[in-house]
């Protein structure tokens, strides 16, 4: 579905360049939720943007569906809507001054008229806000009053109005406390299988990863050191990166040896 | 039901924050009284007085203060309370009129400025330092003597003085927003830029803006009338304030009257509008949720 | 016993009312030990180290309460002992490192006045002391360090020095709030290791405030789980983790991704945290909590030992909670 070849992102500030990102390869499936883990530095943001048009890449093409998505550092859209995201800060992702109603109906503005208006129906609306566990009421009022919870499911709400079939979740619960986290990943997961989405799951947390992902990536200073099934890299990690990154993983359940959580 | 609405949106009233802080500042509210009053006088000037402003009366000249004339009369017999009452819609009209004009135009050019970027926005705020580096009232003088003595060209003149301190304050917003997420969202949204400017950028400065402008229509009613003070604003016979001031000063120590009542209104509306934002200003900035 | 806080009320006066951010908070806390306060946000876990440090906020009531550090109650001493108190005894490292660090100092000169106000040390010893405090908490090319400024280095390494600072006196009893919450995952191992090795290596005793149950699995032998503002459960961490005496402990185990199997959905926790302006009566879990009875919802739990050195705030018989 998405074919990332030889993407590279380097960034210049006057005589300095440093490379955030490249060359990267990676390959996304229709259907797959794809796991990018890595820490700060690590490229993955800028990647995830790089996908969502609002980091051009210095060199290197992304295709989707076949069709490349950035041509001469501008973003093409061709079939506006199809790819949406979901970020870290549910503060700072909704416009204080905004209703919530106009603010899950927005991305609709990219839209053609026609399809604006069969998508941005009440009653789709209506259905939306519900799926995300949220009440009709809560249409009309304003980020504030809600907690930071509820912002991700408006958040999330807002990137399934145009009825998307691939989305980018950069860090999506890593601002909240692990009763919240369940919650939405829970939500994710069920939407993900509901509507056939594909994801790119970009985190730092190794067990939010694993429970989430089929296949991961992990990043480490820009490029990706290993790649493959949850199962292979989480049982048996290749890099010397990823061992690192695995064994600082600190599970409830078993300290001493350091192996994997068992269920309760 | 719709008593219960009506008792949900008080409480959200009662519970802003913005609200609750404001009513523990004493001082804005001394501001408010004050301003509130001097609105409602220039409102009601004819009901409240049952001179002319303008009409002569030779014979009732530089009568001092009595029940006949709360102010006194000038030197050619008009009644001072009515003449300030009526310049208090000049004064205070004029300048809301004139921020408000500056204010639309900084903004306006301000927020593309910052949000877009590049050479146009060097060349802007190149400009905007330029005028921003004269001192405001020399400049407002220079350019009122340029355009001619009169009411309209003193206000042009303070409004183009104005006009950059928007235009910075805006820019300065807009750099900060641009980098919000929720405008990077709506980036991906594939929405137009003057779209999301109009969205995003102009409801989100608008608190800074409004403080900077109630500020301001203190500093611009001195500026008019500063400007009418050294004849290159209103003329006489206007009732405005500067103007009266520029006529009667001469006779601050003989007819007291004539000079120190304008003056005080001057002092009082531009002193209550600088408590006011003042006031504001402690609310909102910094802010609890912005 | 180094710090023993005895049923500690403290509450808010704010715009919308009184909120009562403490209840009845009772722990111990034995001289070498590293002592875990769990909870998620709004449980009180960062108030409960403010009261302790004196930082609380000018609106912040302690109606009730003892804090007794060492033998004395520190909410009767006066200001300018409290702040006596801070640094020499008790140090403080907090979630991010740029709130401690003087922004325009190098780093050595910021260190070199911690320690000569802490240990009276003549300048030329101080140097010394500078680079050997930098070598304690692992950081190499110490010299290298101490002539950066903090906006030079890395999220890791500013945590580091706060905590080079803030065991320069060295105090007895070192509280961390969220210490690695900010830092990557590989650093924030080094750091807790570096924590433990304090706390082995000098017998600092420390006060461990984190929402991860994992922080508190590795480094805490012993755990307090907050809820609400609420103490709900106390006792030897493993037995905490193993068998979880109260529900909402139980509940924050159960929905920790590692816990099911990948493929099945999260136990997650229906609702969210109570609003501690309006307290609902008897237990603040009661209306999330699966084994609610109707006791629950009307009358108060309070913190009792259903086993030894193992104290649950729940009507619940017995010791564990099954589903």
């Amino acid at each position: 579905m998405i074919e990332i070849k030889q993407i590279e992102k380097i960034y210049v500030n006057g005589k300095q360049s440093t490379k955030a990102v490249g060359p990267v390869n990676l390959s996304i499936r229709e259907g797959e939720i794809l796991g990018l883990v890595g820490e700060s530095g690590s490229g993955k943001s800028t990647l995830g943007k790089m996908l969502i048009g609002l980091e051009p890449p210095t060199s290197g093409t992304i295709t989707y569906k076949g069709n490349p998505l950035w041509i001469k550092k501008k973003f093409k859209r061709y079939r506006p809507g199809e790819i949406q995201s979901v970020f870290q800060d549910p503060q700072s992702s909704l416009d204080p001054r905004m209703r919530i109603k106009d603010i899950i109906l927005e991305p609709l503005l990219g839209l053609p008229r026609a399809e604006r208006k069969e998508k941005g129906n009440s009653e789709r609306l209506k259905q939306l806000i519900h799926r995300v566990g949220l009440q009709e009421e809560h249409l009309s009022r304003l980020p504030h009053e809600f907690s930071g919870g509820q912002r991700q499911r408006i958040a999330i709400a807002r990137a399934l109005v145009t009825e998307p079939a691939f989305l980018v979740l950069d860090e999506p619960t890593s601002a909240f406390d692990v009763s919240i986290q369940a919650q939405i990943l829970n939500l994710l997961k069920e939407l993900q299988t509901e509507k056939q989405l594909t994801y790119l799951f970009i985190s730092h947390n190794m067990s939010v990863i694993r429970y989430m992902c089929e296949r991961v990536a992990v990043m480490y200073k820009g490029d990706i050191v290993e790649i493959g099934t949850t199962h292979d890299i989480f049982e048996n990690p290749q890099h010397p990166y990823s061992k690192k990154l695995l064994s600082s993983v600190l599970s409830v359940t078993d300290q001493e040896n350091g192996s994997h959580a068992e269920a309760l | 039901m719709a008593t219960v609405a009506y008792r949900k949106k008080t409480q959200i009233f009662k519970e802003n924050p913005i609200w609750y802080k404001l009513k523990q500042n004493k001082l804005t509210w001394v501001g408010i009284v004050i301003l509130s009053l001097i609105v409602l006088l220039s409102l009601f000037a004819p009901l409240l007085t049952p001179y002319s402003p303008t009409k002569i009366n030779i014979a009732e000249k530089f009568q001092s203060p009595s029940f006949h004339h709360w102010f006194g009369t000038d030197e050619v017999g008009r009644d001072i309370f009515t003449r300030i009452l009526y310049g208090a819609r000049f004064s205070l009209g004029f300048g809301i009129l004139v921020i408000a004009v500056a204010s639309f135009i900084g903004v306006a050019i301000g927020t593309v400025s910052g949000y877009l970027g590049g050479i146009f926005d060097q060349i802007i705020m190149r400009i905007a330092d330029m005028v921003l580096a004269f001192p405001n009232l020399i400049l407002a003088m220079a350019l009122a003597a340029i355009l001619g003595p009169n009411l309209q060209n003193a206000m042009l003149a303070v409004a183009i003085v104005k006009i950059p301190v928007y235009i910075r304050l805006a820019r300065s917003e807009a750099l900060v927003i641009k980098e919000k997420l929720f405008v990077k969202s709506a980036e991906t949204f594939g929405i137009s830029k003057p779209r999301i400017i109009l969205r995003h950028f102009i409801p989100n400065a608008f608190s800074p803006v409004m403080i900077q402008a109630t500020l301001d229509v203190g500093d611009a009613i001195l500026l008019i009338s500063t400007l009418g003070f050294l004849g290159l604003g209103a003329q006489p016979p206007a009732p405005e304030w500067g103007a009266m001031i520029s006529v009667g000063w001469q006779y601050l120590l003989t007819y007291w009257w004539y000079p120190t009542f304008p003056g005080l209104m001057l002092f009082l509306s531009a002193g209550a509008l600088n408590l006011i934002g003042d006031g504001i200003r402690d609310v909102l900035d910094p802010k609890s949720a912005r | 016993m180094l710090l023993e806080v005895k049923n500690l009320y403290v509450d808010f006066e704010g715009m919308r009312g009184r909120t009562e951010a403490l209840k009845n908070i009772r722990f111990t806390l034995e001289e070498g030990e590293i002592l875990g306060i769990v909870g998620e946000s709004g449980s009180g876990k960062s108030i409960t180290a403010l009261s302790i440090l004196g930082l609380l906020e000018e609106n912040a009531i302690i109606s009730n309460g003892e804090i007794i550090y060492n033998g004395q109650n520190l909410l009767h001493l006066q200001k300018k002992e409290r702040q006596k108190l801070r640094g020499k005894e008790i140090g403080m490292v907090f979630q991010e490192p740029m709130t401690a660090l003087h922004p325009t100092m190098k780093i050595g000169k910021q260190l070199q006045n911690c320690l000569q106000r802490h240990r009276n040390l003549p300048a030329k010893e101080a140097k010394e002391a500078v680079l050997q405090a930098l070598r304690d908490v692992h950081i190499d090319q110490p010299e290298q360090v101490a002539n950066k400024y903090p906006f030079e280095l890395s999220g890791g390494m500013r945590q580091r020095i706060v905590i080079a600072l803030a065991m320069s006196a060295p105090p007895r009893l070192l509280i961390a709030d969220e210490p690695t919450t900010a830092l990557d995952v590989t650093i924030q191992y080094e750091i807790l290791n570096l924590i433990q090795e304090l706390n082995q290596k000098r017998g600092t005793s420390v006060l461990l405030i984190t929402h991860d149950l994992g922080v508190v699995a590795k480094l805490c032998s012993r755990t307090i789980v907050m809820y609400a503002g609420e103490v709900v459960e106390s006792g030897a961490t493993k037995e905490i983790l193993h068998h979880p005496a109260h529900p909402y402990t139980r509940s924050l185990l159960d929905a920790l991704p590692d816990s099911v199997p990948p493929g099945e959905p999260l136990k997650a926790i229906a609702g969210e945290t109570p609003s501690l302006l309006r307290r609902p009566s008897g237990c603040a879990f009661a209306f999330r909590c699966r084994h609610a009875m109707d006791i629950c919802k009307k009358r108060h739990p309070e913190l009792t030992e259903k086993a030894p050195n193992h104290h649950t705030a729940c009507w619940l018989e017995g010791t564990a909670v099954y589903d």
